[in-house]
């Protein structure tokens, strides 16, 4: 064994220090100090359409391309400067979209019917919840809003 | 010439190679073990990479694909512009290969062939899996994985040849701090101050509470970010992924020959013609020698006089201090950064343990690696080792004056570490004094051990005939010896403390004191019986 391996182990012994601390050494959650989220939404900026049920449409054109969208970028919360949150998105068709750990959301052409509701949810180390819903419209469908429903919430 | 030039490469790899084959057969077994060896570590990389990305979500493509190689590739420019500007200009072979009945240009050429099978040989161990392991998953084609083994011919040809050409500046930037130290020792402090500025700001990025299971998604959305825009400086290696990936094949080879043919004719037209200038003038007049009136002064202890020896030996030459002493330079910096991720955890009891268990752990590693000195203290001595005890007084004290040499700066280091881990606040004040005091006491019981290593198994012939510490038995015992010390003491400090803290603390104190008086007493035994017995 020569310097430089010692160095690198020494290196990826710290490392795993630190993710062995973090996972096995780590305070109980409940035992965390209370952060409340004060609010959670897709961005304004992503958004095309609120409906006039309030709820929030993003057009998406598919003849184009296959949708492929990173959901972290979309959403903003509050407060920033937390880490004692944890972010989970769900879609309404599991079927037609995926979203993988990653928050990538794939929804290939084939699989396109008419559009997919996307929630995010933030659970606080307190246990509490916020969340927001976005719709993800096929373009070809925008005339047609009179087909678009899933349940009595977004009839639009 | 090109019969003289395999004459010569074939010259330099025999003197190289550690396992010669005299026969077809022995060629062919050597052969296979690498084979062997080969596909063991690609399984060994499929296996990791596929948990990484079934289990782990992490995404295996080419951006990621990309990013290895070409950070892997900056390392190997890095590494051969080093090793080139010493092989081909300073290295003791070239006297003989020189003179030799071929051209100085045949001898530059034989060295960039060694360079070449050299860097093949690496990437054949660690980017030939790679490749393979990422074909495999991704589900890629035949011609990925032909393409691979074509980029792996290529490959190496960046590195030694754009190392040959930035060989030249280094070495006459190697001349001038050698002939101006002053300016090389501000050098060296602006690159550590360089380094804890960059320490600091990647520290200040650490977000409060720090925790990585929550964080896992916004981790490899930032690694994911990094990688695409790191990409960018990836140079030529995008044009490689992409012919590998079938993106514009002809368009991006047509590209890399053009930029390989670009570099062997710089290398041609500006290092060739410089080599023969540069390689046949040596250090030995790039420092004015000073004529000194020394003052006669009386005689003092063997001790003091073997220890003033030591102290100018040690400092005289800063190369040789980093090379001895950079991992114990890297240790606060290491330490510093891990304690600063650990104060951003919340923990509990048992992780407070666990943090004092690898502070131990990581800094034990660390200092012991440094006291390859004292494993290699005897040895260095080479053939002089017999003049020195011929002389008439106590010699053996030289033993100790090494030794304190190396206990003072290896105790500044830790003490600086403890100085960095308090700043970090991960661990009480109380606490970093005592992880301090445990890991000062077995540093010290870890170099007797070492030195005993050396008294009892010293190697003066090989270091008077080679020069070089390579392959020295002692120097991988004493870090062998040092990590599993290491370990020991991280594992009961973990279990220890977290019985009870104070108790706990004793019980280490006293076992790194015991571990200490136990090779203190060995030691002096073995200097009294081998120190004597110590020949040429």
């Amino acid at each position: 064994m020569s310097k430089k391996v010692s160095l690198m182990l020494s290196i990826v012994v710290a490392l795993f220090g630190i993710i062995f601390v973090s996972v096995y050494g780590k305070l109980p959650e409940n035992l965390y100090p209370k952060i409340y989220m004060k609010e959670l939404y897709f961005q304004d900026q992503y958004v095309d359409e609120v409906s006039k049920n309030g709820n929030k449409i993003i057009y998406f054109d598919v003849s184009q391309d296959n949708l492929s969208i990173n959901l972290y970028n979309m959403v903003a919360y509050a407060p920033l400067d937390t880490t004692d949150i944890t972010i989970s998105f769900s879609v309404d068709k599991p079927e037609m979209a995926t979203i993988t750990r990653t928050g990538m959301l794939t929804i290939g052409e084939a699989q396109w019917r008419k559009f997919v509701v996307i929630e995010v949810t933030i659970k606080s180390m307190d246990g509490s919840e916020l969340s927001d819903k976005v719709m993800i419209v096929n373009q070809n469908q925008k005339d047609n809003n009179h087909e678009i429903y899933d349940g009595d919430d977004w009839i639009i | 010439m090109f019969e003289r030039i395999k004459i010569l490469t074939l010259l330099q790899l025999g003197g190289k190679s550690r396992r010669r084959a005299h026969t077809k057969n022995q060629t062919i077994v050597n052969c296979l073990i690498k084979a062997l060896i080969i596909s063991a570590i690609t399984v060994a990389i499929y296996m990791v990479l596929g948990l990484i990305k079934s289990t782990l979500s992490f995404p295996i493509n080419k951006s990621v694909l990309t990013f290895l190689l070409f950070v892997s590739q900056y390392i190997g420019i890095l590494t051969c512009t080093v090793s080139l500007s010493s092989v081909l200009y300073s290295s003791r072979d070239n006297a003989i290969l020189l003179s030799y009945p071929a051209k100085p240009n045949e001898v530059f050429v034989s060295k960039l062939v060694v360079a070449y099978l050299g860097e093949f040989n690496k990437n054949l161990y660690f980017l030939f899996p790679v490749f393979f392991s990422f074909g495999l998953l991704n589900g890629c084609g035949v011609w990925y994985f032909i393409s691979s083994i074509i980029m792996l011919l290529f490959m190496p040809i960046f590195p030694v040849f754009i190392g040959a050409l930035l060989s030249i500046p280094l070495q006459y930037i190697k001349k001038l701090l050698n002939r101006f130290p002053i300016a090389y020792a501000i050098l060296i402090l602006l690159v550590v101050v360089a380094l804890f500025w960059g320490v600091a700001a990647f520290v200040a990025i650490i977000p409060k509470p720090l925790r990585l299971l929550a964080m896992y998604n916004r981790f490899i959305n930032g690694f994911l970010t990094f990688v695409a825009s790191a990409n960018q400086f990836g140079l030529f290696y995008n044009f490689m992924t992409n012919i590998m990936y079938s993106v514009n094949i002809g368009l991006n080879l047509l590209w890399l020959v053009l930029i390989v043919v670009g570099i062997m004719l710089l290398t041609n037209y500006v290092s060739m013609p410089l080599y023969f200038n540069l390689a046949s003038r040596s250090n030995e007049h790039a420092v004015k020698s000073k004529t000194k009136k020394i003052k006669i002064q009386p005689a003092r202890p063997t001790l003091l006089a073997f220890l003033t020896k030591e102290v100018k030996l040690t400092f005289r030459n800063i190369n040789k201090v980093m090379n001895d002493y950079f991992l114990i330079l890297m240790m606060p910096v290491v330490l510093y950064i891990m304690n600063v991720a650990f104060s951003a955890i919340v923990v509990s009891r048992l992780g407070q343990c666990m943090i004092t268990g690898f502070n131990v752990l990581v800094g034990m590693v660390m200092v012991t690696a440094c006291n390859t000195q004292s494993a290699t203290a005897i040895t260095v001595e080479g053939g002089e080792f017999v003049l020195l005890k011929t002389a008439p007084s106590k010699t053996s004290n030289m033993v100790w004056a090494k030794m304190l040499i190396n206990v003072a700066i290896s105790t500044f280091f830790i003490f600086a570490s403890a100085i960095m881990m308090s700043v970090s606040q991960a661990v009480t004040i109380q606490h970093t004094w005592l992880i301090f005091l445990t890991i000062a006491l077995a540093n010290f019981s870890h170099i007797l051990w070492s030195f005993q290593l050396d008294i009892t198994n010293p190697r003066l012939r090989d270091y008077a005939e080679s020069g070089k510490l390579d392959g020295n038995p002692n120097v991988n015992k004493s870090v062998r010896i040092g990590l599993l010390i290491g370990l020991v003491f991280g594992i009961f400090s973990i279990i220890l403390l977290n019985e009870n803290m104070t108790i706990g603390w004793v019980k280490i104190i006293c076992i790194a004191l015991a571990l200490l008086i136990f090779r203190l007493l060995l030691f002096v035994k073995n200097l009294k019986v081998f120190f004597k017995r110590i020949e040429y």
